[in-house]
């Protein structure tokens, strides 16, 4: 479903690529875990899901569609098939939970039926029924996450881009979020979440995809949460080690 | 986007914005305003034209001198130029009396006057009233002509004035124009800030840019439009007190009518709301990167 074909991406002021050479394949309903330590292209390659960036050069395709030949216009219809979830919640403060999960609903032009219909739905999907009139301060970090993977589901977007969702969450409210996005898995979402989480990875055994320097240097799947240095120390073969004898 | 939650954004942004909103509502309602009145000065112009065109003749006064023959010759030359409607000779009998008439008011003027002292005159008509230019200039000359007098003529020194009021206002308004073009902008750069967390959810769950501009553009165009109705209201209220209460009983001239305050208060309106607006969309395009 999600390809990428050699792709590399260096931003206008970069001086070395944010991504190199990126080869990979992700299915329809798969999740992957997307792991690195921070710079290492984790936000970039989602920013090119979402076409907010053009690859340099290589090639990003969403159900076969070049996302560097889609005009700009036509955009927001291929964001409507993406849903996306960050580390700081990103929620309107001034509306209540409901609103903010109807804001998604709302600015594409949904009528009003089918968003009174769709939003309680959501939200009790999410464990925040009775929760509707609640404003983001009012609750905690873990309930401000499920508003925003509300918001995100909400249009039932094929593909789930969570950028450390669990960030800014305690283990046991992370958990919960982990168990909320598995859910969302299940109902054949596609989920793509970058996290620095080795707890939250290791305990599930998903597809791991590992870059560093914007070189994807591990994808396995039921992979754990390993550093990369670790990784390639151990599969590098005795003739590749660089360094003068 | 359905009108309901995009009114919700529109009026979020109008109460958070209310203190820079508020100075372009005041600063577009003092250039409209002028607009208006530049407007209604042009208007003026043209009910003076209207009322007084139809009154208003070219004069040939005729040399006492003139011959039968040369002032049969003039008439037929008169009546076959494309530019004269119609031509009437008056006597100096006539024209006395004319005179008598016009300075009625004033019998000390009329008594010291007799017949023989004012020329016989033709008096023309013209096709295009404001033509009067080319007949003075043909016929001034001529024998038996001793003057070619536009009567038109007499009322330049108020056009001049009325036009200098009007250019007068249409510069303010233009001046008023760019301080309310500077502020509009302003607006759109606080706005855009302000509203930033917002706008970036819109562009991510796929809202198209002109959803995301939409409040934009509305609270610009409103702003215009309250302006507009603003100025309208000064308008209106200088034709109830200033014009009607006042000047109506200063000048013989006539005044312009509502018809021409509805028609400055419409166009105000329009160009309030439609120039506030482009500009808004202008700015954004600095202030909103898509």
């Amino acid at each position: 479903m999600i390809r990428l074909d050699t792709v590399t991406m260096t931003y206008p002021a970069g001086t070395r690529p944010a991504l190199r050479d990126v080869t990979l394949r992700i299915d329809e309903g798969e999740f992957v875990f997307l792991v690195g330590p921070s710079g290492s292209g984790k936000s970039t390659l989602l920013r090119l899901l979402l076409r907010e960036e053009r690859a340099t050069s290589g090639l990003v395709t969403i159900d076969g569609v070049d996302l560097a030949a889609i005009p700009d216009r036509r955009v927001p219809l291929l964001r409507r098939t993406i849903g996306c979830v960050f580390q700081d919640f990103r929620l309107l403060p001034d509306r209540t939970v409901a609103r903010n999960v109807a804001f998604a609903l709302d600015v594409v032009g949904r009528p009003r039926h089918v968003v009174r219909t769709i939003v309680p739905e959501v939200l009790g999907l999410v464990g925040l029924a009775g929760k509707e009139s609640r404003y983001p301060d009012e609750l905690s970090g873990g309930e401000q996450q499920r508003v925003a993977v509300a918001r995100a589901m909400v249009g039932r977007p094929r593909v789930l881009l969570a950028d450390e969702p669990t960030g800014n969450l305690d283990p046991a409210t992370s958990e919960g979020i982990m168990r909320l996005l598995d859910a969302v898995n299940r109902t054949g979402t596609t989920v793509i979440m970058a996290t620095h989480n080795a707890a939250l990875v290791d305990a599930r055994r998903r597809r791991v995809v590992e870059l560093a320097d914007g070189t994807c240097v591990r994808d396995e799947r039921d992979g754990a949460y390993e550093t990369a240095s670790k990784q390639t120390a151990n599969r590098r073969p005795p003739g590749a080690t660089v360094g003068v004898g | 986007m359905r009108i309901g939650p995009l009114l919700a954004i529109l009026g979020a942004g109008l109460r958070r914005n209310l203190a820079v909103t508020s100075a372009v509502v005041i600063t577009a309602a003092v250039c409209l305003s002028m607009l208006g009145a530049g407007l209604l000065l042009r208007a003026e112009v043209h009910t003076i034209d209207g009322y007084l065109l139809d009154q208003l003749e070219v004069v040939i006064d005729l040399n006492d001198t003139i011959t039968p023959a040369q002032r049969a010759a003039l008439i037929w030359d008169l009546r076959a130029d494309p530019d004269v409607l119609d031509v009437r000779y008056e006597t100096k009998q006539q024209v006395f009396e004319r005179f008598a008439r016009d300075f009625r008011a004033s019998p000390d003027v009329v008594s010291g006057v007799t017949a023989a002292d004012l020329p016989a005159a033709l008096r023309l008509r013209l096709t295009d009233p404001r033509a009067g230019d080319q007949i003075v200039l043909e016929y001034t000359g001529r024998d038996g002509v001793e003057a070619v007098r536009d009567q038109r003529a007499l009322l330049r020194p108020l056009y001049r004035v009325l036009g200098g009021f009007s250019v007068a206002a249409f510069a303010l308004a233009a001046v008023q124009a760019a301080a309310s073009s500077l502020l509009i902008y302003t607006m759109i750069r606080v706005s855009a800030h302000a509203r930033r967390r917002e706008t970036a959810i819109m562009r991510l769950v796929g809202a198209t840019n002109s959803t995301i501009r939409a409040p934009f553009v509305l609270e610009c165009a409103l702003s215009g439009l309250l302006g507009g109705a603003l100025a309208g209201g000064t308008l209106v209220a200088a034709k109830i007190f200033l014009v009607d209460r006042r000047f109506a009983h200063q000048t013989m001239f006539p005044l312009f009518g509502w018809d021409a305050v509805w028609a400055s208060g419409g166009a105000v309106l329009a160009v309030g709301a439609v120039a506030a607006a482009a500009m808004g969309s202008l700015a954004l395009r600095r202030h909103l990167h898509a």
